[in-house]
């Protein structure tokens, strides 16, 4: 054999095989501690892109960073900071790249609305950024909302629904580079999953909170999937409805939702709250469906939310359009959540956040700022135009950020098309609210309450016609006073004081027929 | 700072920086390729067969790397001197003959005991006149000089065959037409013979023509990597399974047991035309002992033409199956490390296409995926003989050289099977 013995050689290739071994051990040490069980394809994947999108988010950022430390050095004057009198709160799900992280496995049950792909995530969060908006934590926004303390104008929190790997990867490097904080609402089944390429596996969630950038909440313990609701096998919201128990050929009993509902709350409080050392006090619900709209149990909400308030702080529930969309300060469980279009640019999204801020008294409109379309066909540009489209006989907006006026006089031009032009005042949302009802030969000032109204005061006056008018409303702690073409038309006092914001509304009893176009708008103070 | 101190401090950073990334990256690979079998290892017993091959193949390579790193250093005897004779048969080379002749006299060894036979094997062009007239330019730096001419082809092997007869020497040494040695090849060479057991030597051959294009860049390559890793590996045990004919030395005495054998040998009852330097080799590995030197270097001229590289493949594959076949018979008595190579070799070299097959073809088509770990496999092992070339030789060209490496390889295992199917058919056998 020629087999050199000599001992250097050995001692060499022992060397070469000792650093090995140990780099070896060391990867393996070092992706259970960084991915935990996620397999290691998918972690050598997100690994190798983190660095170069950190690298890539660095080196692009230098310039908004750049331009930030030169204004800071000319002294631009600040303007004195507000305080908040409402907080919004977005919410995302996942932020997609170009390689797609979680390639293969999909969330437990139908994606909960769309998501937003990286530079339109990041174009978001800049213009934020740059316009002055910061994060909040959850104490924070708990303390503001119980009434413990006030934020800056312009603090919002930042919520991700599901605890899926893009909701932490793509976006962590973004909320680095701007100082942000956020919060994920994790699924339980999804963080136990061994394996997962979706979901953040115990060790990620870890990791996610030693940045000391992330908070968790609860996303339920397992029910963000729909469940049977009847014997047919019909789907629907788990939360919201009782179970059809397949194996018993039954619905469940009120007492066994009721113990289903009880151990998802708390369960999922206790694991999470076990697993990662930290208080879990607010829940985020799937779907944001709280139980009315339960397709088998009209009693549903009630129970939903006095479970959740057995074990939650705060739930938070998808923002619907007939809401304002800031949350105002209050004793209430229920918060509501922005949910982020995907198609929304950076701007896009500054305006609408805009809009929803708490508007001052006096007020001009003059483009559009934050109307909320209800319902029907809201057009909101130079002029705001309602219109009814078939088969519905109505539309209605409402405007954002105009919750906690009080004593004001609206005066709007419009031109009214056809049958009934409603002037909404003291709106609490857009089912509930005061409102000078205009038609033909009469006026009325009725009290809607959770959609049901009653008339207040009516007057017959032959000068009231559609067309051209100035519509008006003076508003006091106690009476609301309806105008027409700048006089006083009708009058109602003694009522109960109530905050409440301005919109309008216009019906027709033929389909598609009734229309209202608003081209200015006047708020002026008492 | 003066100038040359200067240079020799940017060039021995150069060399830092650039061979010590290189190194560098060469152990990464190694890192990369380990974890890259352990990570897949769980997989491996989804499907026994080729998680097998795929642990087999990366221990053989990586194995190959191991042996040729304790390959044993021979140190040159200069008082054991023994007299040898060169051989050289050409048909058509009237273009490299006269170089290849001319290098003998600069050989670094007592000039009375050099031979030269060179023999003219029915070329149809100038080789017999460049043949004579180099001859008489190296007569005075040599014993003796003989010119064989034949106006009728008769086949390498028979011409390999007269020179070994007409040698009045102890050592034969076979040098191809096109191939150049280096004056110090003839004492490494022969250093290994003061030893009873050994019966032929193979030199280190480099690629002549390197830098004509990326096919001959990439030879080079394979070149240099099939002596200084495989072949080193081989002789750990002294079993070099090919000696090969551009610059090998044999023994002559040994060489008489079976020269006629040898010249007739039949396979499948046909008469054998190629792979003559693999069969000799066989034929002495029987019950003598083959080595190789990295030190006796020699270089040859490799086809730089696609279709003229692919048809000498294709002859190579065929001696190979045709070897192979013979030597398992007997294998299996050598050391039991040399027989487990080579039997896991030739293993391999079968159950390649197959894997190949199914990673490209069969499983993507059956799961709709591609078969990104196969490839990346082959790519990491790949660029661990690149890098290892590249801290061999120094900065050359030696990525893309890779790449086609890559692509060749997938083109070669194929010819293997194609081999197998034609091994009857020597159309195109040599000269």
């Amino acid at each position: 054999m020629y087999f050199d013995t000599s001992s250097n050689k050995f001692v060499t290739l022992g060397l070469v095989g000792f650093v090995l071994a140990i780099a070896i051990v060391l990867t393996f040490q070092a992706k259970n501690f960084f991915f935990g069980s996620t397999p290691f394809f998918p972690a050598t994947s997100i690994f190798v892109s983190s660095i170069f999108d950190s690298a890539a988010y660095t080196l692009s950022s230098t310039g908004r960073q750049m331009a930030g430390v030169f204004s800071a050095f000319t002294g631009e004057e600040e303007e004195p900071v507000r305080d908040a009198r409402a907080i919004p709160v977005l919410t995302y799900h996942r932020i997609t790249q170009w390689h797609g992280s979680a390639s293969g496995e999909e969330s437990s049950g139908a994606g909960e609305g769309a998501n937003v792909s990286l530079p339109t995530f990041r174009d978001q969060m800049e213009a934020l950024k740059d316009a002055g908006w910061e994060t909040i934590t959850l104490e924070e926004f708990r303390a503001y909302i119980r009434g413990e303390r006030t934020l800056p104008e312009k603090s919002f929190l930042l919520t991700f629904d599901d605890g899926a790997k893009d909701s932490f990867y793509p976006v962590d490097p973004i909320l680095s580079s701007l100082g942000f904080s956020a919060v994920n609402y994790l699924i339980v089944t999804g963080v136990e999953r061994e394996g997962s390429t979706y979901y953040l596996s115990n060790e990620e969630v870890e990791r996610m909170l030693d940045t000391g950038r992330w908070e968790i909440g609860s996303h339920t313990y397992d029910s963000h999937h729909p469940i049977a609701v009847n014997a047919a096998g019909d789907l629907a919201p788990a939360l919201a409805n009782l179970e059809w128990k397949t194996s018993e050929n039954r619905l469940e009993t009120v007492a066994e939702y009721r113990a289903r509902l009880e151990a998802e709350f708390r369960g999922s409080r206790n694991l999470l709250s076990q697993e990662f050392g930290v208080p879990i006090t607010t829940f985020a619900f799937p779907f944001g469906d709280t139980g009315e709209r339960s397709l088998n149990f009209p009693g549903a909400e009630e129970v939903v939310l006095k479970e959740a308030m057995k074990e939650y702080e705060f739930a938070f529930i998808q923002n619907d359009r007939d809401h304002y969309s800031f949350n105002y300060p209050s004793n209430d469980l229920l918060m509501r959540r922005i949910h982020v279009e995907p198609e929304w640019s950076g701007a896009e999204l500054l305006s609408f956040m805009e809009g929803g801020m708490p508007k001052d008294i006096p007020y001009q409109d003059g483009a559009d700022k934050g109307w909320i379309a209800s319902w029907g066909k809201v057009e909101a540009g130079n002029e705001l135009v309602l219109s009814s489209e078939k088969p519905s006989t109505s539309a209605s907006a409402l405007l954002d950020g105009t919750k906690l006026w009080e004593k004001y006089q609206v005066t709007a031009e419009v031109n009214w098309t056809r049958d009934y032009a409603l002037l909404l005042v003291s709106a609490v949302d857009s089912h509930t609210y005061r409102s000078c009802a205009y038609e033909d030969g009469r006026v009325r000032l009725q009290q809607t309450s959770g959609g049901t109204t009653t008339v207040l005061a009516e007057a017959q006056d032959a000068a009231i016609t559609a067309g051209s008018r100035t519509l008006g409303a003076r508003v006091t702690s106690s009476s609301v006073t309806c105008l027409y073409d700048g006089r006083s038309v009708l009058q109602a006092t003694g009522l109960a004081s109530r905050a409440g914001g301005i919109g309008f509304q216009t019906w027709s009893p033929t389909p598609g027929a009734a229309r209202l176009t608003i081209s200015s708008l006047t708020v002026d103070s008492l | 700072m003066p100038n040359d101190l200067n240079t020799t401090l940017k060039d021995t950073w150069r060399r830092i920086y650039h061979d010590g990334g290189v190194w560098f990256l060469f152990f990464f690979v190694l890192y990369a390729i380990l974890m890259l079998k352990a990570v897949t290892v769980s997989s491996l017993y989804d499907n026994l067969f080729f998680g097998f091959y795929s642990i087999l193949i990366t221990s053989y390579i990586l194995s190959r790397f191991l042996l040729a790193y304790f390959h044993k250093p021979f140190k040159v005897d200069l008082s054991y001197e023994p007299s040898i004779t060169f051989v050289v048969p050409a048909k058509n080379e009237e273009d490299n003959i006269r170089e290849t002749l001319l290098r003998f006299a600069q050989v670094e060894y007592p000039k009375e005991k050099i031979e030269v036979v060179a023999i003219n094997d029915g070329s149809d062009d100038n080789t017999y006149r460049e043949m004579l007239r180099a001859g008489d330019e190296i007569a005075p730096s040599v014993a003796r000089v003989e010119v064989v001419d034949w106006k009728v082809n008769r086949g390498k092997r028979a011409g390999m065959a007269e020179g070994v007869k007409r040698s009045r020497s102890d050592i034969v040494i076979f040098i191809d037409s096109d191939s150049f040695i280096e004056p110090d090849a003839v004492r490494h060479l022969v250093k290994y013979f003061a030893d009873d057991s050994v019966g032929a030597v193979s030199g280190h051959t480099d690629v002549y023509n390197r830098d004509t294009n990326i096919l001959t860049q990439m030879q080079a390559i394979r070149y240099y990597i099939a002596f200084t890793v495989y072949k080193a590996a081989e002789s750990v045990f002294g079993i070099v399974t090919c000696c090969p004919g551009c610059c090998s030395a044999y023994r002559r005495s040994y060489l008489m047991e079976f020269l006629d054998a040898w010249e007739n040998q039949t396979f499948l009852d046909a008469p054998c035309t190629f792979g003559d330097d693999r069969s000799l080799t066989n034929y002495m590995i029987r019950k003598y002992r083959t080595v190789y030197s990295e030190e006796a270097k020699a270089y040859t001229v490799v086809p730089d033409d696609f279709k003229k590289y692919m048809r000498q493949q294709q002859r190579w594959k065929k001696s190979w199956v045709r070897e192979t076949l013979i030597a398992s018979t007997f294998m299996w008595k050598k050391h039991p490390l040399a027989a487990i190579s080579f039997y896991s070799y030739v293993f391999l070299a079968f159950a390649s296409p197959v894997v190949f097959f199914r990673a490209m073809l069969w499983h993507p088509i059956i799961f709709g995926a591609l078969p990104l770990v196969y490839l990346f496999g082959l790519l990491l092992m790949l660029l661990l003989h690149g890098l290892f070339y590249r801290t061999q030789v120094g900065p050359r060209p030696w990525f893309s050289a890779i790449v086609y490496f890559w692509i060749n390889t997938v083109l070669l295992m194929w010819q293997l099977p194609w081999a197998v199917v034609t091994i009857r058919d020597s159309r195109w056998g040599t000269r």
